[in-house]
């Protein structure tokens, strides 16, 4: 029997996970395994229910960013319907998705990343969370909390609610953008630009010091994939799927979502209730790829708008282009970031924003539809079969941790060769096993608050099972 | 925006956050709660919100109060609901968090949220949490009987602790 060490959970994540490390005899790591331990269920007992119920049904998924799920829903409807939404309607439902971006990322660097980044990775675990990054870096954490602050007011002004607003529905949007709102978001648009700008800048200043957490943290080449606009500009709502490889090449474009069967074929693992989606043509488990906003950056050419152009040139400049390295997350989710501001004003400032037509209307078209977003962590497939009275007879989703699933195996892997040493744990060495998950900010998903509390304890047993040496959190 | 101190002292405010899921029956007590509250004890300088769950931007709301009032929901024999009936309505004053819960991650406690108020935005309310203990956490909406019956101790609970007036430290 190998002997094995498990982390259990895994820490500033959302949702339940573990991993555990497989040790060869002479004690170094042999292999790696990312646990999804939670299940929920939603693409069964979705069957029988009313299409339009959809998108509230299916923002359930997660409490966090039912955004994201609305956006994929709505448009799987759409596809069902067979509309042409309105434009301003899809002005609206990208200002919301890019409020969500704001948002997510803000909570993702500032209050799960930056204990590890501001405090260290081998800081005591005691201090080493949000209270004690605020504690020492209180203007980060307000800025956190500012820019979370003016993403999640955009939502609930738009939506009537921060979670799980009843706003988008198939064929559009419920309710035209109010004047004051528009005026309260553009209001709260210098200071969210302010915080997105010097949370770049300082992040510039301290990214070399990790170049050790650089070199081994996902650091490999695989293919990235996501949404691409026109003029191979940055997307996150609508345009074409695409897949480059590691060295930046176009690999395959999806014109239709309905294509995305063609390529991704998606694996089960009797260790983990999260699906492994792969690309097909290359088979399981090579085809390994990576989405979210790393592989977003990499697959475009630029974000269009000046202040995250300026930026994305010094990043592929500095981390390469494409970058490979999963480390290189926290900073392309800071640029787009600072693209979400920029755009969240262009979009306020479009002429028709205040349109009252922002809903088509229509019954079901169509027995199968697929809609694809960009959530915060990466693409967001949602693929619906109705029968003829719009009820739901099949769903599958895929979502963008499920994508990035292989990746984070692999990463996993990687950092645990690099840093555990299996006759002696350190707790520094675990945190960044952790911390190579918390890159991807993977959502494995909640609905209710945790229901008590879960200990950390990570324990290397010898061949026999007998304990060698226990961490305790 | 926070009111100066001097206004505070004239109108000392009090924050009621009822949280919790309420599809998922017992759990959305503390919701319940925070509803019925906007509709008894509104008036000046009482604040109410009703969330799914604890976010870091409350924070400076927070800051801004005098007293704050978490309500929450537990589960009967775990943490604070351990070895209570279900329906029972446990009352704790609560202080900033020393040291975060390490398994944190989009869960965010009253401890930690009061410590972000104090550290970042400079204030320091007096701090009650009340839980309600549940034992139906399915899915679905509305409150098991005990938990109903709970609720109604709460809401008396609530209205005495708002008709007392205290005032900052």
């Amino acid at each position: 029997m190998a002997q094995q060490i498990k982390i259990e959970p895994v820490t500033r994540i959302e949702g339940h996970a573990k991993i555990t490390l497989t040790l060869g005899d002479d004690g170094k790591v042999n292999d790696a395994m990312f646990h999804v331990t939670q299940f929920r269920g939603f693409e069964k007992f979705v069957e029988g229910r009313p299409l339009t119920e959809m998108p509230s049904i299916t923002a359930r998924i997660c409490g966090i960013c039912p955004v994201s799920h609305l956006m994929a829903s709505a448009k799987a409807c759409d596809d069902l319907l067979s509309v042409e939404i309105p434009p301003t309607a899809v002005k609206l439902r990208r200002l919301m998705n890019l409020a969500q971006f704001t948002q997510s990322h803000a909570l993702s660097f500032f209050h799960l990343s930056s204990p590890d980044l501001l405090l260290g990775f081998d800081a005591d675990p005691a201090t080493r969370n949000v209270v004690g990054l605020v504690r020492k870096h209180p203007q980060r954490a307000a800025d956190g909390i500012k820019l979370r602050k003016f993403g999640q007011r955009a939502i609930e002004l738009l939506g009537g609610k921060r979670v799980h607003p009843a706003w988008l529905v198939p064929g559009g949007v419920n309710k035209a953008l109010d004047p004051a709102a528009r005026e309260e978001i553009l209001a709260g648009i210098p200071q969210a630009l302010d915080i997105a700008r010097r949370t770049v800048e300082f992040f510039k200043t301290i990214v070399d010091q990790f170049h050790h957490e650089i070199d081994c943290f996902g650091n490999f080449p695989t293919m990235f994939a996501g949404l691409v606009a026109p003029h191979d500009l940055w997307e996150h709502y609508d345009g074409t799927f695409r897949f480059i490889d590691s060295d930046g090449i176009d690999v395959v474009e999806l014109n239709e979502p309905r294509e995305y069967q063609r390529y991704i074929g998606e694996a089960v693992e009797e260790f983990s209730y999260l699906k492994s989606p792969y690309y097909k043509p290359m088979g399981y488990p090579d085809g390994i790829y990576r989405v979210g906003p790393l592989a977003r950056v990499n697959i475009c050419k630029g974000f269009g708008t000046p202040l995250a152009d300026e930026e994305l040139a010094e990043f592929r400049q500095r981390a390469g282009n494409p970058a490979l390295s999963s480390f290189h997350f926290h900073w392309a989710r800071l640029l787009e970031t600072l693209h979400a501001v920029e755009q969240i004003q262009r979009i306020l400032e479009a002429p028709d924003i205040l349109d009252k037509q922002v809903r088509a209307r229509a019954r079901p078209n169509r027995l199968e539809g697929v809609g694809i977003s960009e959530a915060p962590r990466g693409s967001l497939i949602h693929h619906y079969k109705i029968d003829e009275d719009g009820r739901m007879v099949w769903a599958n989703l895929i979502i963008a941790t499920g994508h990035n699933n292989l990746s984070i195996n692999r990463g996993v892997l990687q950092v645990a060769k690099e840093y555990v040493d299996g006759t002696k744990l350190k707790e520094g060495m675990l945190n960044r096993v952790e911390a190579v998950v918390r890159t991807y900010d993977p959502c494995l998903s909640c609905s209710t608050h945790a229901l008590g509390q879960m200990a950390m304890k990570i324990e290397l047993t010898d061949r026999e099972g007998q304990v060698l040496d226990v961490l305790k959190r | 925006m926070c009111l100066s101190a001097e206004q505070r002292l004239d109108n000392p405010t009090l924050l009621i956050i009822g949280y919790g899921n309420t599809l998922r029956r017992d759990d959305g007590v503390g919701v319940e709660a925070a509803r019925w509250a906007g509709e008894h004890l509104a008036r000046p300088g009482v604040r109410i919100f009703e969330s799914h769950q604890l976010v870091p931007e409350m924070a400076e709301d927070i800051a801004c109060a005098d007293r704050v009032v978490f309500i929450d929901a537990s589960v009967a024999g775990l943490g604070v609901g351990k070895g209570r009936a279900p329906g029972e309505v446990v009352h704790e004053v609560i202080k900033p968090a020393d040291e975060s819960d390490p398994s944190l991650g989009h869960h965010i406690t009253p401890q930690v949220l009061l410590a972000m108020a104090s550290a970042i935005f400079g204030g320091c309310p007096e701090a009650e949490l009340f839980t309600v203990v549940g034992s139906d956490f399915d899915h679905g909406s509305g409150l098991s009987e005990p938990v109903a019956r709970g609720l109604s101790r709460l809401q008396e609970l609530l209205r005495a602790h708002t008709l007392t007036e205290r005032s900052c430290p």
